[in-house]
């Protein structure tokens, strides 16, 4: 690796290390993603061949850039743009305290970046705040594709092994296959109302189970009605019947009444019912966003 | 090497002796104890080792109903969605599509006002569907018919290449029995010949720019089932849940490379294929103009019959997917029942009857010749019950398929 000087190792993606290293022409900053090959009898993993392919066409300022891919016997190298940090990080260095309109602005970049990836045939299965990024000038960007996939339309039966527990929709943690562009908008939901709540979790479940009741005692248990088919899911058991008890305003108390609507409309347990990040983008919540960030 | 046994009986030999892996089938006929019956003896049929072999590959897999994509579940299951909207006469918004400057001048051109009075909204009854995301379906085909366009094959492309039409029919044939044999998706299938041509293609045209004639960037008759498979491997990485293991094609080809040639040669592809894989495939197009001319399984079956057809047709590699998907549905629905191409298949196909009927013809011309070809993959694949016998239907043998491919050039 001759044109790139490795300065610090930033982290482990869904395969691979993540380097911040720096063009030594240009002086460029740029985070390269290692993939050995020599150690997998299978070639190119699946995950960074699929992540390379779909980020190739993901060109948005809402999505992390892959700049080039370098490729030896031994190993494969993507070149992405640098960002700061994660979201993740983001929420370590603001010690318990985000102002709402990053807030709103952050959750607006978001689900731009999601609309783009829907209405270009693109699931990204695994967001969290670890797969958003955040640069210097407050922009974000999906990153990570790894568990990635592009879909067709019907969509047919895709992986039920998808999505970190705790922005795992209802539908996939009972075991369906056949989803569609909903199970991000979950994820987006998830969050949203840890954005609101400067990092804290929304839904930090231990296991399935877990994961499931502390959905259903906030949002209520389904029911046939609500979510007809639900009972039919692989994976589905019968949980007590949540009647909801807590207002959302409890549970994200600074985020304002419209937020709040907008974040209800996104957590909607039957995955017919969740808003799509088109709908999300045009919700009052976004009236007054700045006009930075809506053109920006 | 694969394919020396060709080279070395030319013209005399069968094509069951060109690819290794066909000899390996022959091979394991006779076998009494199969290596691992589910890669063997692709020759065989289904009723004699398909149980067996089903099984064995999906054990790697935890979803064995997604796996092997059959054309009857998944075309009744479009079918019964066709079903349930009824037709009507509706109007669509005069800017139904978010479509690029050109294309709406192109789509004004097509669609006079009283030709989009006729066009159904297909959508409209299934906002409940989370399924066929209807929210962004028009904006996913324009953009789809946006990247087809960007990664196209050229006509000729073969030319001044060590590799004939003749030879990529072959691999391409045996191919179409591996895939049957592995249980693997119609994408896959779709994909694995579109990665094939758009790699000898870019091999071809650095061949042509090169400083001597020694053809280093050509690919040699011996490494062409080694484009094969790795093509498919890659295929199957891209769209499989469980993709094939690497010694799985090697186990295929009997041996004829290794697995680090296979992986050497999977760099090679995707480097020159720059890593975009993203092409749509015949298949997706299909799907969507099924729907639109709420056709029955027997149609969409058929269609996907004269698409598979073209796959083996080195003459039809120059047609966008959109393009074979739209002329194949229309030839489909006029051998079976002598339907009209409606306002809403046009629209939503983008393409005319007119526009189709050089690609009818030559499916036309494909289908009446079936019986005598020497490639019969597609043919065998669709005389099964689980194609609904479609290959062996009489309308293919009907005066207006007959006609229509005289009229082939």
């Amino acid at each position: 690796m001759q044109k790139y000087e490795k300065l610090e190792k930033i982290g482990e993606g869904t395969y691979g290390t993540v380097f911040k290293a720096k063009n030594k022409e240009t002086h460029e900053i740029v985070a390269l993603k290692r993939v050995r090959l020599d150690d997998d009898d299978e070639g190119v993993p699946s995950s960074a061949l699929r992540e390379i392919c779909l980020l190739k066409e993901l060109k948005h300022k809402n999505i992390v850039r892959l700049h080039d891919v370098l490729h030896s016997e031994k190993k494969l190298t993507l070149v992405f743009e640098y960002c700061d940090q994660d979201l993740k990080k983001y929420f370590d260095s603001c010690s318990g305290d985000i102002d709402p309109e990053t807030v709103k602005s952050f959750m607006y970049q978001l689900l731009r970046g999601l609309a783009f990836c829907h209405s270009h045939n693109v699931l990204h299965r695994d967001l969290k705040p670890q797969n958003l990024l955040i640069n210097k000038n407050g922009e974000l960007k999906l990153a990570d594709f790894g568990l990635a996939r592009a879909f067709g339309i019907p969509v047919r039966c895709y992986s039920a092994e998808v999505v970190t527990l705790w922005y795992r929709p209802p539908d996939v943690l009972f075991g369906a296959k056949l989803y569609s562009t909903s199970i991000d908008m979950w994820s987006a939901g998830c969050i949203f109302a840890e954005l609101a709540n400067a990092g804290r979790p929304l839904f930090p479940g231990n296991d399935v189970d877990d994961q499931l009741k502390r959905i259903f005692r906030l949002l209520g248990t389904p029911t046939e009605d609500t979510w007809p088919g639900m009972s039919r899911l692989p994976d589905y058991k019968p949980f007590p019947i949540y009647q909801v008890t807590t207002s959302l305003a409890v549970v994200v108390p600074k985020l304002c009444p419209k937020g709040r609507d907008l974040l209800q409309r996104l957590l909607v347990c039957n995955p017919a019912h969740r808003l799509s990040a088109d709908e999300g983008l045009n919700h009052p919540y976004f009236n007054d966003l700045s006009s930075a960030v809506r053109t920006g | 090497m694969a394919l020396r046994t060709r080279s070395a009986s030319a013209a005399t030999s069968q094509n069951e002796n060109i690819l290794a892996g066909k000899a390996l089938m022959a091979k394991n006929k006779m076998a009494t104890g199969r290596p691992r019956a589910a890669l063997a003896s692709i020759g065989n049929k289904e009723a004699n080792i398909g149980k067996v072999a089903a099984k064995d590959v999906m054990k790697k897999k935890t979803l064995p109903k997604s796996r092997g994509t059959t054309a009857l579940p998944e075309a009744v299951k479009e079918n019964v969605t066709a079903k349930k909207q009824p037709t009507k006469e509706k109007t669509l918004s005069p800017a139904p599509m978010e479509v690029d400057p050109m294309d709406m001048t192109e789509m004004k051109k097509a669609f006079s006002d009283s030709l989009m009075a006729k066009v159904e909204d297909i959508d409209s009854e299934d906002k409940e569907n989370p399924q066929l995301c209807t929210e962004f379906v028009n904006d996913i085909y324009e953009y789809l018919r946006h990247v087809e366009r960007k990664y196209k094959v050229n006509p000729n492309y073969l030319d001044g290449q060590v590799i004939n039409a003749r030879m990529r029919g072959i691999l391409i044939d045996w191919l179409i029995q591996v895939h049957l044999r592995f249980h693997l998706l119609q994408e896959t299938l779709f994909l694995t010949v579109d990665i094939i041509d758009r790699f000898l293609q870019v091999n071809s045209v650095s061949q042509s720019k090169g400083q001597d004639d020694k053809k280093v960037q050509s690919v040699s008759r011996s490494k062409l089932q080694l484009v094969g498979v790795t093509a498919m491997l890659i295929a199957s990485k891209y769209e499989e849940m469980y993709a094939p293991e690497v010694a799985d094609f090697v186990y295929i080809t009997d041996n004829a490379y290794t697995k680090s040639q296979i992986r050497s040669m999977e760099i090679l592809i995707l480097k020159n294929l720059n890593f975009n894989l993203g092409k749509p495939l015949p298949l997706h197009f299909l799907r969507r103009n099924s729907k639109a001319g709420q056709v029955d399984a027997q149609k969409h079956t058929l269609a996907k019959y004269l698409m598979e057809m073209s796959l083996v047709d080195y003459d039809m590699v120059q047609y966008n997917p959109s393009q074979i998907a739209a002329a194949a549905l229309c030839l489909s629905a006029k051998t079976l029942d002598q339907s009209e191409w409606t306002p809403t298949l046009e629209y939503y196909s983008t393409y005319s009857e007119e526009d189709l009927l050089p690609i009818m013809r030559h499916m036309a011309k494909n289908i009446s010749k079936s019986s005598t070809s020497k490639l019969q993959a597609v043919r065998n694949k669709y005389t099964s019950s689980k194609f609904l016998k479609i290959a062996t239907i009489p309308e293919l043998k009907s005066d207006y398929i007959q006609e229509l491919a005289e009229k082939s050039s």
